[in-house]
């Protein structure tokens, strides 16, 4: 009885939130519910097919990548929107499964859960299968050391009953580490292949987690996404139950014992790599080839995650930017047959990372004489200003406006057809969508499939 | 004229943005016309510091900073005497913590430092984290630093010991006595990052004029750069260490 109250006033409140607009009550729904029946969330997971996706860079695409899939193959699903995945938020996306009278409509819930919290959320949940994203250096005044996440991480999903299976990135060394740990479950490792090494850039996992030795890159993908070796103890990348392949022509193949090839909807060898965990998850519950590619085929980001945004009559692509790597695989994806246009928006709020060092180690320098302007924005828009004048751009290029609507203005008063770009740490990403949801120009995120 | 800058353990200490510091040096000289070289010393690379005119250590995470602590200690006697004769030296974080004379880890046990600066660092259970600003005094100025601190470690300074500066907002080598870095002839360690100086050009030329001093005995001073976008980061991350206090 308390549980279905539980879900009918979240479900209200839920409702009503979104009635006055303010955001889509991803937080409150489940705060409620949880003041309500403090179990709510174990029972609620337990009652659907939950899958959890965790790391640092790649959680809010993977699960929309996952929730395409079964939706291809006709299944039921619900999943986290907005890229909020602390235990409130979480929730909500459980309820979300329930009608306002506490029906169930939903059979799978895919829900992102933020890395530095998990170890103390997944008690909570009954998952039956994980994914494991990446670990990258992310938001440090937030979380700390990699090897120490990934071991805490390693040691909460080691008490997960057997049959939960657990999807390893055989190409990220911290990633594979936690296998060690977790003998009991059932471990399957996604991975993905490239023909050349991508640009030498910032890594974070540069030494083996067994012995300590240097690891030795076979293959840089980006990043430390690698194939490795430590030449010392022989720890390495496991061969992977399903591989995405990056083929000519912006081709790519699945490559296991049912190989097909494809075209990903998503640009970037990060995007393999997510592509590679959501088919790898389709695989462990039984979808067809033909699904897995037609929804990888079909496939539409989250907002902020590289979708393109209509504006009247033009149209730029906006990405979230986290990290140093995150930022640098975006700027890898500009186009550069005309000279673009770019907004960056900086904020240093608690969700964004408040200390932005994180900016010289972005390769801004690869940028520049590549770019007609840039107009920086948020609460450090001039630390971003910073970084760029020690990058060597042309001051002329450039425009700062802390205040991101002004911001905004400025950019889309700035291109008719150029390519335009528009990188924003986590808040900034939001009002942004804020400001161009009063314009119109992008449907209210509960309306996104 | 030219400057070589030596990376101590780039691959390893390098943790967020320090890299920014090494931009910093190397921009700020080469608008003077300055030629500047880096290299980079590795774990278990021999290093010659009388070629060196700045020497920069990083900080990293616990992990790594064990693993070359040992390699460290192996340059502290070269690094003691570089540091004597004048030579200029930026220790960030781990490399401030290891260049003291120990650090003490929550069971009591010690991991020796090179014993450069008097200081030691004791493990803590809370993480100073957040934005900083200190009044520095260097040479004969008075300046403010912005930055942004994150570490376990509580440093105290040996009683003769110089501070780099007195802590504005935030909590500085301990969170009591408001002091922050340290200061020792031509060295300076803190725990400033941000990074430390493309927000603080003056420490950055302060490092530069020293380091050129030294090499070239009729060196005067460096032209002034346009500093106008950095002043204006400078004082919006003062403001939000000040609304943090």
């Amino acid at each position: 009885m308390r549980r279905v109250l539980a879900i009918i006033l979240a479900n209200f409140a839920i409702t009503i939130s979104r009635m006055f607009s303010r955001g889509s009550g991803s937080v409150i729904g489940g705060a409620i519910a949880r003041m309500i029946n403090p179990k709510i969330t174990k029972d609620l997971s337990r009652d659907l097919k939950t899958i959890v996706i965790t790391g640092t860079n790649g959680k809010t695409t993977s699960v929309r990548l996952i929730a395409q899939i079964l939706k291809a193959d006709g299944r039921k699903v619900v999943f986290s929107h907005l890229g909020a995945n602390m235990i409130n938020a979480v929730t909500s996306v459980l309820l979300s499964a329930y009608d306002i009278l506490g029906r169930k409509k939903a059979d799978y819930a895919i829900i992102e859960v933020d890395e530095g919290t998990i170890y103390k959320v997944i008690g909570e949940l009954q998952p039956i299968m994980i994914g494991l994203t990446n670990f990258f250096r992310d938001q440090l005044d937030r979380y700390g050391e990699i090897d120490v996440i990934a071991k805490k991480i390693a040691d909460s999903l080691s008490r997960l009953p057997a049959r939960t299976v657990i999807l390893i990135n055989a190409n990220d060394p911290a990633v594979v580490y936690m296998a060690d740990f977790l003998k009991e479950q059932t471990v399957k490792y996604y991975g993905i292949r490239s023909k050349s090494d991508g640009p030498e850039q910032t890594s974070d996992s540069t030494y083996c987690l067994r012995c300590g030795n240097r690891l030795k890159f076979l293959r840089r993908h980006y990043s430390h996404i690698s194939d490795f070796i430590c030449l010392k103890c022989g720890y390495k990348t496991p061969k992977p139950d399903l591989a995405i392949a990056e083929m000519a022509n912006d081709q790519a193949e699945i490559i296991d014992h049912n190989s097909a090839k494809f075209k990903l909807a998503l640009p970037g060898r990060h995007n393999l790599s997510n592509a590679a965990l959501a088919a790898l998850a389709g695989r462990c519950l039984g979808i067809s080839n033909k699904n897995i590619i037609r929804a990888l085929t079909n496939f539409k980001p989250a907002f902020g995650r590289g979708e393109i945004i209509k504006a009247g009559n033009q149209s730029f692509q906006l990405q979230l930017v986290k990290n140093p790597t995150s930022f640098n695989q975006a700027l890898n994806g500009l186009n550069f047959w005309q000279k673009p246009v770019l907004l960056i928006a900086i904020n240093d709020n608690y969700p964004d990372g408040r200390d932005i060092s994180w900016l010289w180690d972005v390769d801004f320098e690869a940028l520049n004489n590549k770019v007609q302007k840039i107009i920086l924005s948020g609460t450090r828009g001039w630390d971003m200003a910073v970084r760029l004048k020690y990058a060597e751009f042309k001051p002329s290029d450039i425009t700062i406006s802390t205040n991101i609507n002004t911001a905004l203005d400025q950019f889309l008063a700035g291109f008719k057809s150029e390519p335009a770009y528009v990188f924003s740490t986590y808040t900034a990403t939001l009002a942004i969508r804020e400001n161009l949801r009063k314009k119109g120009a992008v449907a209210p995120i509960w309306e996104l499939e | 004229m030219k400057l070589i800058i030596f990376h101590m353990y780039s691959q390893v200490m390098n943790l967020y943005g320090d890299r920014g510091n090494l931009i910093a040096l190397k921009k700020r000289a080469s608008w003077r016309g300055i030629g500047v070289e880096v290299r980079d010393v590795g774990l278990g690379e021999p290093a010659d510091f009388s070629d060196c005119d700045i020497l920069f250590v990083g900080g990293g995470q616990d992990r790594e900073q064990e693993i070359i602590y040992r390699d460290l200690l192996g340059h502290g006697p070269a690094i003691k005497k570089y540091v004597d004769c004048g030579g200029v030296l930026l220790a960030v974080c781990g490399g401030y913590q290891l260049l003291g004379k120990y650090y003490q880890f929550v069971d009591n046990t010690r991991l020796k430092g090179v014993g450069l600066f008097d200081l030691r660092t004791i493990a803590s259970g809370r993480r100073a984290i957040g934005n900083i600003a200190i009044r520095a005094d260097i040479g004969n100025q008075n300046i403010d630093l912005v930055g942004f601190e994150n570490h376990g470690g509580k440093t105290l300074l040996g009683d003769g010991a110089k501070p780099l500066g007195k802590v504005i907002y935030g909590q500085g080598n301990n969170g009591k006595d408001q002091t922050e870095g340290i200061i020792y002839k031509n060295a300076i360690g803190t725990y400033l990052h941000g990074s430390l100086l493309p927000k603080n050009p003056q420490l950055a030329d302060y490092l530069i004029t020293n380091a050129l001093k030294r090499k070239y005995h009729d060196f005067k001073a460096l032209s002034p750069l346009a500093d106008k976008i950095e002043m204006t980061a400078r004082q919006i991350a003062f403001q939000i260490a000040k609304k943090e206090s």
